[in-house]
């Protein structure tokens, strides 16, 4: 608010709700903020683990029968060759981006609203990350001997990379992300270590949270550099974040295959990972701000703009389908106007019909205020949000592989034991990682947040002078 | 530290404040008396107008970065186009020979097709400017660092809370008390003494 426009006050129901709710000072914000680190976690807690690690323990399994027997233990062959493996992969890179879309280009365009939510964001991206590069890794069957195609080692067998691969740009992009969301989540994360540090009583938690917070100790000389180093991390990641995805559609984009060869991908990819993202960010954040009593921080604003945002991004998607589907249809390619049929008529209709619900129609409830203010109505259209992405991506798969130019080649798919395994799995451990996170780190980026209180409070200061 | 020539012990003045702007206000007053390079804040997030209030010159971070970035890339190109697009025949024995790089030939695509170079240069630009970042910054901040002397002090537990801290360092016994008074007077609380390099 600038101070202008204090002159003429603005009427209650056109103000916008305040980021931190309550009278709040810098003692009360750490206090609450780092009550769930020092709290007993509670039987919830410990319930939700339990879940969660026996996925984790499944997926462990899956992994260790695959190694021992060889892909063949996935329904993929001939003609759908990728299959649950790829979708999963692209699935999880997708809802890692909203987490880099938070931390960096809502920093970049100054949004006081993403305070609260990026730590939670980006610790959400690291796991989503890490679950995705499980996939490709083991798709390449014997991970040890892959290490010579997927990156540059000299070795006297004259085995290199093939550098014009859209795969081998995958695993740059993918551990080049995965590395720079890291360094950019505990950069972010040093000075409420310190916070951790300085505010614990017992002398073990002092240690081990002294030892993470490198020393740090508030100097505004540190600062200085922090804040240049933070800014700078935001200006990279956010290309960054848009050549990842834009990247993996590459796999697809490059190839001949009727269905992928459209030059829509990585625009629509990169929406459809925001949308997916989002979704994945308000299903853990409306449990976990009750959960953990994070009301104050994480508002009733924070959900309602992110709604928007699933809002907008969703017809993003939309108008990508629409326009793969006019071009499909333009090219008078018989191949790909059969495409087309054979995803809105074949024997995976459903999987397309579904999508066309999840991720064209559902959103649309956002339009309305009161249904950005059900949290229940949110929840659901969150999940719905991520069962519709992760069908996007099976129709762009599975479907398209399933019937290409041969008749003769045609065939169906089905996914085995071990890929259903696989796939709660891997929620599994993007589940048991979450939790830790949320036990022994603050959930919200506790520094920030004091900034953004004191940013109002100026800004307030300023707004009562000048009237 | 059992140095043989004793060096003059450096005294750490703390005092801490409740307010930002008179923590800010007191700082200016130092300068004012003269204290310039010997001055610091500690808060417990990034305090607007702390740099200009202390003077800082401009934070070295960017440009370590842009070098990062410029080096990263050209790796990455080079790297790419070595391995795909050469082949040094002179280079041979089990330690040379491997990284002697190879023509590969895949549908008679031109060796060198530098287009599809561009997505591995940008992402090792990338990765090598965040390693700059993020090193960057805790070397010249000179972290990690195991002990300082400011942690002597139990009370400044509260600069990573809600409180905002001053330190003026000097190495004269004389105007030691003297900073107490001026701090004192400046309104700083919890006022205590350090001794950097006496006995450990």
């Amino acid at each position: 608010m600038s101070a202008a426009a204090a002159h003429t006050p603005v009427p209650e129901h056109l103000r916008e709700a305040p980021l931190i709710e309550g009278p709040q000072s810098d003692r009360t914000l750490t206090d609450s903020i780092l009550h769930p680190v020092w709290r007993d976690p509670g039987r919830g807690w410990w319930m939700a683990l339990a879940v969660t690690s026996t996925f984790l323990g499944i997926l462990v399994l899956c992994i260790a029968y695959l190694l021992l027997t060889g892909v063949g233990v996935w329904g993929n062959n001939s003609p759908v060759f990728w299959a649950f493996d790829i979708i999963n992969f692209v699935w999880w890179v997708g809802i890692g981006h909203a987490g880099t879309l938070i931390s960096a280009i809502l920093l970049l365009f100054q949004q006081g609203w993403r305070t609260s939510i990026n730590r939670f964001a980006e610790a959400m991206t690291l796991f989503a990350v890490i679950c995705a590069a499980i996939y490709p890794g083991l798709h390449t069957g014997r991970p040890w001997f892959a290490a010579y195609w997927l990156v540059p080692i000299p070795n006297t067998m004259d085995i290199w990379p093939n550098f014009k691969s859209p795969l081998v740009w995958d695993v740059f992009a993918i551990s080049t992300y995965f590395t720079v969301s890291l360094l950019f989540w505990y950069v972010g994360l040093i000075p409420d270590l310190a916070t951790l540090r300085d505010a614990s009583v017992s002398r073990t938690r002092r240690l081990v949270y002294g030892f993470f917070s490198l020393g740090w100790r508030g100097s505004a000389r540190h600062w200085y550099n922090w804040k240049w180093a933070y800014l700078l991390l935001a200006g990279i990641s956010t290309p960054l974040v848009l050549s990842v995805h834009t990247i993996v559609s590459f796999d697809f984009a490059t190839s001949i295959i009727p269905g992928w060869h459209t030059t829509i991908f990585p625009p629509y990819f990169v929406a459809g990972a925001v949308f997916s993202g989002f979704a994945m960010v308000l299903s853990l954040l409306i449990p976990a701000r009750h959960f953990m009593g994070l009301k104050h921080v994480l508002t009733m604003r924070h959900i309602d703009n992110m709604c928007k945002i699933i809002l907008v991004t969703g017809w993003m998607v939309t108008f990508g389908y629409i326009c793969e589907y006019f071009a499909d249809w333009y090219s008078g390619s018989i191949y790909e106007v059969g495409q087309i049929l054979v995803r809105m008529l074949g024997p995976y209709a459903w999987s397309f019909w579904l999508l066309v619900f999840c991720n064209c129609i559902v959103a649309n409830l956002f339009w309305f205020r009161s249904m950005r203010r059900n949290l229940w109505v949110v929840w659901i259209v969150a999940a719905l949000v991520n069962v519709g992405m992760w069908l996007e991506r099976f129709v762009i798969i599975v479907v398209s592989l399933h019937r290409d130019f041969m008749p003769a080649s045609w065939g169906m798919y089905y996914p085995t034991i071990i890929d259903i395994g696989m796939i709660t799995g891997t929620m599994g451990l993007f589940g048991t990682a979450f939790l830790v996170f949320l036990k022994f780190v603050p959930a919200v980026a506790l520094a920030e947040v004091k900034e953004l209180r004191y940013e109002t409070e100026l800004q307030l200061q300023h707004a009562e002078e000048a009237h | 530290m059992s140095a043989s020539k004793p060096k003059p012990p450096t005294h750490w003045i703390l005092g801490s404040f409740k307010r930002a702007d008179k923590c800010l206000a007191a700082i200016r007053a130092l300068r004012v008396s003269g204290e310039k390079e010997n001055l610091d804040i500690y808060s417990a997030y990034p305090l607007h107008g702390a740099e200009a209030a202390l003077g800082l010159k401009r934070s070295k971070v960017p440009l370590i970065v842009l070098c990062c970035a410029i080096f990263g890339a050209f790796n990455g190109y080079t790297v790419q186009t070595w391995a795909n697009a050469t082949s040094v025949s002179s280079l041979s024995g089990e330690w040379l020979g491997s990284l002697r790089g190879y023509i590969l030939d895949v549908g008679g695509r031109t060796a060198h097709a530098w287009p599809l170079n561009i997505p591995i240069t940008f992402e090792l630009g990338v990765l090598i400017s965040a390693f700059g970042a993020v090193l960057g910054m805790l070397i010249i901040n000179g972290l990690p660092r195991l002990h300082h002397p400011v942690f002597e002090v139990e009370a400044f537990r509260s600069a990573q809370i809600d409180r905002y801290w001053i330190s003026v360092t000097t190495k004269d016994d004389l105007k030691r008390e003297q900073l107490r008074e001026q701090l004192a007077q400046l309104g700083a609380e919890d006022i205590s003494t350090v001794e950097e390099g006496a006995d450990e």
